[in-house]
């Protein structure tokens, strides 16, 4: 939906994530507590979803945290939601969504490729 | 960034993700997410900074209610801090051309829904507008969210999908009301909160049993309950809906007990007279409108003062009719407080820190969430009882 050709190192998440109160866009850490990476910085990060959740407020915390040099270096989504992807474009931070394998199954800090509409697990 | 060119590339990706049949020009569109409490200053900068790129909305667009009374901000209790963080927002979107409505009633209570046919699209991010132009003008919207609308605005735009395809606005469900709802918008939204809990399947009911006529008070209760508790962007029903055909057939079908509602309704009435409750009462959510102020006046009649407080949420639209400005400066004369452009939901005042009555199953909803306070429903009676002082104790 955004597309770039870049390389980084997964985040991943269970939950749908909620940008607005989730995540705290000073530091780039996740502060939702009911969510499994809490704590985590999301910055620099391909970040890894089911979907977002929330207050459509969280896409202009999206674009805020590109500015803030806080944000994610991309985000996989097993599914897009409105919220994630109009932040997303906003920021010019990297999207996609549906692709094969389920980026869920992807593990914690695993060096991964986007380019075009694939993602491909480098290690 | 360029705004105009952002805002076509946001609908372009939105249109890929919900695989959307291009996309449809839209008559009007209704901006939500615009209360500083929501949007904060990352929200604040985004709007000002589009705003001075000289942007301009492309169709009439209208305006959520805003975290304040623009008059009567400080009576409210809302700080100056706030006020001007707010008034920041407002010029923000008003130099984009958006209409200063301050409201979630006005797409279809307010002037320019006479010029809105069946059929039409629209791009509307307030829930309860989306299911009541659906359903009872016939026009068509999705769900939208505040910076998805305001981007339609700005492109005179949406992406085709979902309401805007006739065959997503076919019945999915039959719901059979029996023996059929009682009077009442707390009835009604208790009505719509049961069928949005179906989930799924209820994403477009066909309701029968809600009678030949409605109040735009129970119309605007169901529409704001289905948005607030499930999928339902449209609900069919004979008589009351342009869209609703004869009764389908084969659809799956489940039956509400009329008379159950009417029951939960009234269950905590007798714990209000026990003295048990909150002695605040919360009105206009949706916000009131004329004939809903006018109700509330006659009610309120032989009352010299009120007793407790009652709060009456309200419109600059229902105001600028006069039968809507006697009812008010009636009910103001005898203490209640009613504030327009707001409500209690986007604002950071009234805090109800010693809890509040409401008619309104949304807010119930929304209430805990943004204030920490779960509200106790009640029949519209009990804000008469309240101000009449038949509540006893503290």
């Amino acid at each position: 939906m955004v597309k770039g050709n870049l390389e980084g190192r997964t985040l991943v998440s269970k939950y749908p994530l909620s940008f607005l109160g989730g995540v705290d866009p000073n530091s780039g850490r996740v502060i939702d507590p009911d969510s499994d990476i809490k704590g985590e910085s999301i910055t620099g990060k391909i970040l890894i979803y089911p979907t977002g959740k929330g207050s459509t407020v969280g896409s202009y915390v999206i674009y805020a945290m590109k500015k803030m040099g806080t944000a994610p270096l991309a985000i996989v989504l097993r599914e897009a939601d409105t919220v994630t992807i109009i932040g997303c474009v906003l920021a010019d931070i990297p999207l996609m969504h549906r692709v094969k394998p389920d980026p869920l199954s992807i593990g914690n800090n695993v060096r991964v490729m986007l380019s075009g509409d694939a993602l491909e697990v480098l290690e | 960034m360029d705004g105009k060119e952002l805002a076509e590339k946001v609908l372009v990706a939105l249109a890929e993700a919900k695989d959307a049949e291009g996309s449809v020009r839209i008559k009007n569109a209704h901006v939500s997410g615009i209360s500083y409490m929501n949007l904060g200053d990352y929200g604040l900068t985004f709007l000002e900074e589009l705003s001075d790129q000289g942007i301009k909305v492309a169709v009439p667009t209208s305006s959520n209610p805003c975290g304040m009374d623009r008059e009567l901000w400080n009576e409210q209790g809302v700080s100056k801090d706030f006020a001007e963080k707010q008034a920041r927002v407002n010029a923000a979107l008003e130099a984009m051309g958006v209409t200063p409505t301050y409201s979630c009633t006005f797409p279809y209570e307010g002037s320019w829904s006479s010029s809105l046919s069946r059929g039409d699209h629209v791009a509307w991010a307030e829930s309860s507008a989306v299911v009541f132009g659906n359903s009872i003008l016939g026009i068509r919207t999705n769900r939208e969210g505040g910076p998805s609308a305001l981007f339609s605005a700005i492109t005179g735009m949406t992406p085709n999908y979902g309401m805007h395809e006739d065959k997503n606005r076919e019945p999915t469900l039959l719901v059979r009301v029996e023996p059929p709802v009682p009077r009442g918008p707390l009835e009604w939204g208790l009505l719509g909160k049961k069928i949005a809990s179906i989930g799924e399947k209820a994403r477009v009911p066909y309701i029968d049993g809600l009678g030949k006529i409605a109040t735009k008070g129970e119309l605007k209760a169901i529409s704001a309950a289905l948005a607030t508790f499930g999928p339902t962007d449209l609900f069919l029903a004979p008589r009351l809906t342009p869209e609703a055909g004869a009764k389908p057939v084969g659809l799956d079908e489940i039956v509400i007990d009329g008379e159950e509602l009417e029951e939960s309704a009234r269950r905590d009435v007798e714990l209000a007279i026990k003295g048990d409750l909150p002695k605040a009462y919360f009105l206009g959510c949706p916000q009131y409108g004329v004939e809903d102020l006018v109700y509330l006046a006659r009610l309120f009649l032989n009352i010299e003062r009120i007793k407790g407080e009652i709060y009456v949420f309200t419109s600059a639209h229902a105001l600028s009719d006069p039968e809507a400005r006697e009812a008010v400066a009636s009910l103001r004369a005898k203490g209640v407080k009613i504030f327009k452009d707001t409500c209690p939901v986007f604002s950071p005042s009234p805090k109800f820190e010693k809890g509040v009555l409401t008619d309104s199953v949304k807010s119930s909803y929304y209430l805990p969430q943004s204030k920490g306070v779960k509200p106790s429903l009640e029949p519209t009676v009990v804000a008469f009882m309240l101000a009449n002082g038949e509540l006893e104790g503290e």
